[in-house]
This record gives structure tokens, sequence and C-alpha cells, in this order.
């Protein structure tokens, strides 16, 4: 899957996407991160094929998603609402989606009885979807997009609404998939842990742009491993410092502290020394792992509470 | 797309969506067939009440009969657009729409088409108890002409394409308060404009060319205005309803 210079603007001029590009390699599970508004709906209904670029080309598995629409056959979609019929039973809810994408009933009945199994929903099948929680919802809604199983599953928001159990059920899901099906996920969430332990790569959308794509590991790596969090009695000082080292200081979650992002234990440790030389009192000291979190907050420019 | 992919979406389009009304609202959907088949009826054995139709000649008598039977064909397919285009507008406010939009293997305008066409389609079954009702009372007076039911299904069927594609477009930008507010309007108009023109043919106070003419025309120039809405402006409607 391909965006290649693409640009969206809506009727009354709205930006959504401007000049993005990025790519999603088969077999493989790609994130699409960014703020409300930043971008990943509108790029998920390109996917599609729902909308058209105002310019660029979008590619998926191979075909343009919007003139050749046969393509969708071959592509399972989780949307930021359930979209389920409240008149209809879950089974039929399942069955008319199916009989839309596939047409054959038979194979219809075959295709929802799979996914009942995988998402164990046979309990939930004569319900309707307002009867079931949150979650179980969210269930329903996760099983529909891999009728027929598909070569590339959409998924917006998709583990929001569902437990903890249920949670990781579904990350295993996707990439037992993945891995059996050779399929790929494209899938947008805000929940950053998630998106760690589930994807090999991402993309981070800011205001209609992509500011990284690319592995996920190479993110962590090449935006330090390690977090270095530091309270001085002098911060400017503390900061002059750092600087002069080359570090770019950002101000910790306390508001007080300075955190600063390295390569390696042995560095913050290097770090530590050379401040400590340098006569800088230090109140407090910490070193953690970073996460996903931590970049996505300094790419926003954003602090943890925002 | 090729012809026959765009009829097998049609009739894919048709058979869901027939199941979709009789298993959603089974009392709406027999409420629909009901009143589809026994309203008209009820208007066309009334005229016929006013006609000395057994002193006429058959040909007269098909004169009478044939603008009062198209009449009440165009009240069924309007009708039909109606309760189906009702049905769109509670898929989009479940946001179902957008699903079935990326479900679908065709672009999301000729999915509208294909509704639009599969929504006629549907109004066979369910205007069906006016269309034997009709024979019957035609069988009565000896005049029983099937070709007569068909001429005047024909104009109700481009009444119906047409006005189900235009409220469907409709559907995709208004909210659905005003949409529910605009199919009220459009069943009291149809209810009243073509039992008044149907009544004035009966009466002889219309002439028979006007009353065979006025739906008629109306059914052409609703099918041009729709299908310039459509080409002209579908792509700006469906991404307006999509965002």
């Amino acid at each position: 899957m391909e965006f290649s210079n693409v640009t969206k603007v809506y009727s009354g001029g709205v930006v959504a996407l401007d000049n993005v590009s990025f790519s999603v390699a088969e077999r493989s599970i790609h994130a699409l991160l960014g703020h409300n508004g930043a971008g990943k709906t509108t790029s998920i209904r390109l996917i599609l094929g729902l909308l058209k670029p105002s310019s660029g080309v979008v590619r998926v598995l191979g075909r343009d998603p919007f003139r050749e629409p046969e393509v969708r056959l071959s592509i399972g979609y989780v949307g930021e609402y359930a979209g389920l019929y409240r008149e209809l039973s879950v089974w039929e809810n399942l069955l008319r989606f199916c009989a839309f994408k596939l047409g054959d009933e038979e194979l219809c009945k075959e295709e929802v009885g799979m996914v009942a199994d995988a998402f164990e929903l046979h309990e939930l099948l004569r319900k309707k979807p307002q009867e079931l929680s949150a979650g179980n919802r969210q269930r329903v809604v996760i099983a529909r997009a891999f009728i027929g199983k598909p070569k590339l599953v959409v998924l917006d928001e998709p583990l929001s609404n569902l437990d903890p159990v249920w949670r990781a059920r579904v990350k295993e899901f996707l990439k037992k998939y993945v891995e059996e099906q050779g399929a790929t996920v494209v899938f947008s969430s805000h929940i950053l842990s998630d998106v760690e332990d589930l994807a090999d790569d991402v993309s981070v959308l800011k205001s209609g742009r992509v500011v990284y794509t690319g592995g996920l590991k190479q993110l962590l790596g090449e935006q330090g491993v390690v977090k270095l969090v530091v309270k001085a009695t002098d911060r400017a000082k503390l900061v002059g410092v750092l600087s002069k080292m080359g570090l770019r200081a950002h101000l910790a979650e306390d508001g007080e502290s300075v955190a600063v992002y390295l390569k390696s234990e042995s560095e913050a440790e290097e770090v530590l020394n050379a401040v400590s030389s340098a006569g800088v009192g230090l109140k407090y000291v910490s070193t953690e792992r970073t996460t996903l979190e931590d970049i996505y907050l300094r790419m926003y420019g954003a602090k943890k509470n925002e | 797309m090729q012809a026959r992919s765009l009829l097998k979406m049609i009739a894919r389009m048709g058979v869901n969506d027939a199941k979709f009304l009789a298993l959603s609202n089974k009392a709406a959907f027999a409420g629909a067939v009901a009143f589809l088949g026994l309203y008209p009826s009820i208007v066309f054995y009334n005229m016929l009440a006013n006609i000395p139709l057994s002193q006429l000649p058959s040909d007269v008598l098909l004169g009478v009969l044939e603008p009062i039977i198209l009449v009440n064909s165009l009240m069924c397919s309007m009708m039909v657009a109606i309760v189906v285009t009702s049905l769109v507008d509670v898929e989009k406010s479940e946001h179902v729409l957008e699903h079935l939009f990326a479900y679908m293997p065709c672009s999301t305008k000729v999915f509208l088409l294909s509704k639009a066409v599969s929504t006629t389609l549907l109004a066979i079954p369910m205007t069906l108890p006016y269309y034997v009702g009709a024979y019957v009372v035609l069988y009565r007076f000896g005049v029983a002409d099937v070709t007569l039911l068909l001429s005047a299904y024909l104009p109700a069927v481009v009444m119906a394409v047409s006005l189900t594609l235009l409220l469907l477009l409709l559907t995709l930008i208004m909210p659905q308060k005003y949409m529910a507010v605009l199919r009220s309007a459009l069943i009291i108009a149809t209810i009243v404009g073509l039992t008044y023109l149907a009544n004035l043919i009966s009466q002889g106070e219309a002439s028979l060319s006007v009353g065979i003419a006025t739906p008629c025309i109306a059914s052409i120039l609703m099918l041009i205005a729709t299908t310039l809405i459509y080409i002209k402006y579908s792509d700006v409607l469906i991404e307006k309803a999509i965002r």
C-alpha cells in the first residue's frame, strides 16, 4: 500500500492531508498516529477508496481504490463507529454485510461462523447490537472486518472499547492473522502502548503532514532509548551544560525537571558525570526506557497531561 | 464498470434491502405493502363508482381507466421510493452507510444508482396487491389488459428511479429530521395531488391526454433533473456525507 504525494482538500478548502507520502510493507502491521484532525481517518477513507485524493496517488494492493473499487473485496474495515443495524441481530448484521461483500449466502454462513468462532461471538449472535456492552459490540465489529479473509485490514481505533483481556487477544489475533494469512494490517490508535505492542512500522501525522514514517524500533532507536530525568538546584546551568554537550533538553512532566533522550545507559552515566563535574547540584535523577508516548509527545511538542 | 457487474450489484442490493425491510421492521413492511395495495385500490374503486362503466364502449372504457391506473401506479412508486430512502436515512444516522460503502465492491456513485434501481425493483412486489386488484377490476368489466398495466407501470418506474436517486442524494447531506419532514410533505403532496388529478380525469374535467401527459412529463423532467444532479454533484455530496 502506498501514498505518493497525496493531498486531500475538502470542499470548503480544509486541507486534511498535505503532500503525504508513506508506504506500508506487505505482511506487516502499520500504525497511523496523530492527534484528532491530523488526517488519520482521511487516510483510511482514501485507502478504502471512499474519497478521491485531490492530488497524488494512492495504491492499495497494486490498485487505485477509488477507480478500482473491486479492490474492496480484499479489504476488511473497522470504522470509528460500530455501524451495525439496531433492528437486526448480530448474526443478521454479519450476514447482511457479508452478503453485500461476497454475494453468496452459503459462503457467508460459513464465513460468519468462522469469525464467530475466532471472536467467541456465539452467545451474542441472537442479540441486537444495543443489547451488547460496548466491548462486545466492538468484538462484533472487529469480527466483521475479517469476513472473507481480507488481504488488507484497516482498523480505525479498534481496541478502544475492549477490556484488557480482549485487547490482548485481539492484538494476538492480528499478529497471527498477518503471519498465517500473509495479510497486512493498517490501524490507527491513541493507545500508544498498544501501538508499541503491535506495530512493525508507524506513520506519525501532524496537521495533515507526515512527520515520521518507518520502523517502530528504528524510531525508538533514533529518538533515544533511554530517558534521563534530572532535577537540579540551578536548572538554567543544567540546560547550559547539556546544550554544550549537544543534547536537547526537554521540560519533564513535573514542570521542573529536565529530560534528555539518550542512546544508552552508559551515555546517561557520561552525561551525569559531566553535569556533576560542571558543579550542577542534583536533587533528583532517574533513568527510564523511552516509550513511544514520550517520542510522540515530543513530536507534538506537548506534555504528557495535554 | 461492466453492465453485468452493475446488474449483479442491483440484484444483490434489491434482495438484501427487501430482506432487511422484512426482517428489521415487519410491522412497517406489512403496513407499507397493505397501504400501497389498499389505498390506490380504494381510490380506484371510488372513481369507478362515478363512471357508468357498463354503458361505455370498451375503447372509451380503456381511455378512462388508463390514466387512473397510471396515476395510481405513480403514487405507488413514489411511496416505495419514500419508504426505501427512509431506510437509507436510518443507515446514515447509525453510521451503517459508511460501512456499506466500504464493503461494496463498487464506487459509491454506482452504489447510489444501484440502490435507486433496486428500490424500483422492490416496488414490484410491494405494489403487487395494487396491480392484482386493478387487473381484477379490469377483468370484471371485460377489458383485462396486461399491456395496459405495463404501460402504466413504465412511467411509474421512471418516476421511482429518479425520485429515489434524488431522495438518496438529499439524504446524504440533509439531517434526518429535515428528511423526515420532506418525506412527510412528499407523501401528503403525492396523495393529494394525484388523487385530485385522478378525480379530474374520472369526472371528465381534465382531458385524458392532460391526465396522461402531466405525470409522464413530470416523471421525465424529474429524471432529467436528477440525472444532471447525479452527474454533476454526486461526488461532492458523497464526499460531504462520508466526511
